[in-house]
């Protein structure tokens, strides 16, 4: 004989399954639910049910997990897994440089190594503050990144221009200095505009657990 | 059972906000409060106040955090002031909703 499953525990597992692409958003909100349905079957129960019907009755009161996922903001969905395929792309794409730059530019190349070296270190520094913002590490962390990076762009932007300016004076061939540290400048450009998206409260709406939240677009301090 | 007088969302969220600006609470409780303040008239669907609540999250008008309530971890959802703020507005446009509905209604 095979015991019929628990309401709440396969209503609970419905809903895990139905946000299974948004570990985000079902970690804070299948606790949430449960301890909903939990207190909901407390009542029926007080109100004479049996434990089972008490159960069972809570999950009708809050209706199906489909449609209760269907009520969510999904969207979440694509912004932190788009922002995260993103930032692992430009942490994967920052040590191809790095490598590149080692093993393939030929030493009569190597005045352009600061400059590969400068792009490598500004798409792990965005994936890695992307990646933090997504998953919300603490405060301090971000700001600490966030600082680091913003100062790292200043310097390296200044200094790009001016040796890409030097190199192309030198030699003469403007045409691929200009498109070098081009490439680079929209690199940081792009690190700025992506930052000031991960910073906006859109972008991260849910408080989750034991971390810091966002209201409005600034970091929580409470 | 849902005695359900149907409203619109901006009556709900007027309803959640109103309920949120008596002090922290928590999902399950808001709706008991809801129902008991309104004495039965606002019977919510259970599943549809956790997404109004996130919603209202998001336009910042309230705020959660995870506190100890009767020995238990519980998400609790409390105003913010721009939450305050709506609230008056949103009472303000409702009183005059309701004089002129009821002056309307009164001469039939």
């Amino acid at each position: 004989v095979t015991e019929s499953p628990d309401p709440i525990d396969a209503w609970i597992a419905e809903l895990r399954r139905q946000l299974r692409y948004d570990p985000f958003l079902a970690s804070r909100v299948l606790k949430e639910v449960a301890d909903h349905l939990s207190d909901a079957a407390s009542a029926e129960q007080r109100a004479g049910a049996s434990p089972q019907d008490a159960r069972r009755r809570a999950v009708g009161r809050f209706g199906s997990p489909e449609s209760f996922a269907a009520g969510l903001p999904r969207y979440e969905l694509t912004l932190r897994l788009a922002s995260l395929v993103v930032a692992t792309a430009t942490i994967v794409a920052a040590v191809f440089i790095v490598v590149a730059m080692l093993r393939l530019v030929p030493s009569s190349e190597s005045a352009t190594l600061p400059v590969w070296l400068v792009a490598a270190v500004s798409f792990l520094m965005y994936g890695a503050l992307t990646r933090l913002c997504v998953l919300r590490a603490s405060q301090g962390v971000v700001e600490s990144l966030m600082a680091l990076s913003s100062a790292f762009a200043a310097v390296s932007g200044v200094a790009i221009v001016g040796h890409s300016g030097y190199l192309g004076r030198v030699t003469g061939d403007w045409d691929y200095y200009v498109i070098m540290f081009g490439g680079v400048l929209i690199a940081h450009a792009l690190t700025v505009l992506l930052h000031l998206y991960c910073l906006k409260d859109e972008c991260l709406p849910v408080n989750l657990p034991g971390r810091p939240g966002r209201q409005n677009g600034r970091l929580d301090r409470s | 059972m849902s005695t359900s007088t149907p409203l619109v969302p901006g009556h709900v969220d007027a309803l959640l906000l109103a309920i949120v600006s008596r002090g922290p609470i928590h999902g399950y409780a808001i709706i008991e409060r809801l129902r008991s303040s309104s004495d039965g008239v606002f019977d919510l669907p259970e599943g549809t106040v956790y997404p109004a609540l996130y919603r209202l999250e998001r336009l910042g008008l309230v705020q959660s955090q995870e506190r100890s309530v009767d020995g238990r971890k519980r998400r609790v959802y409390s105003l913010t002031r721009t939450g305050r703020a709506a609230l008056q507005e949103r009472k303000r446009i409702w009183h005059r909703v309701a004089h002129g509905m009821s002056a309307v209604l009164g001469r039939t």
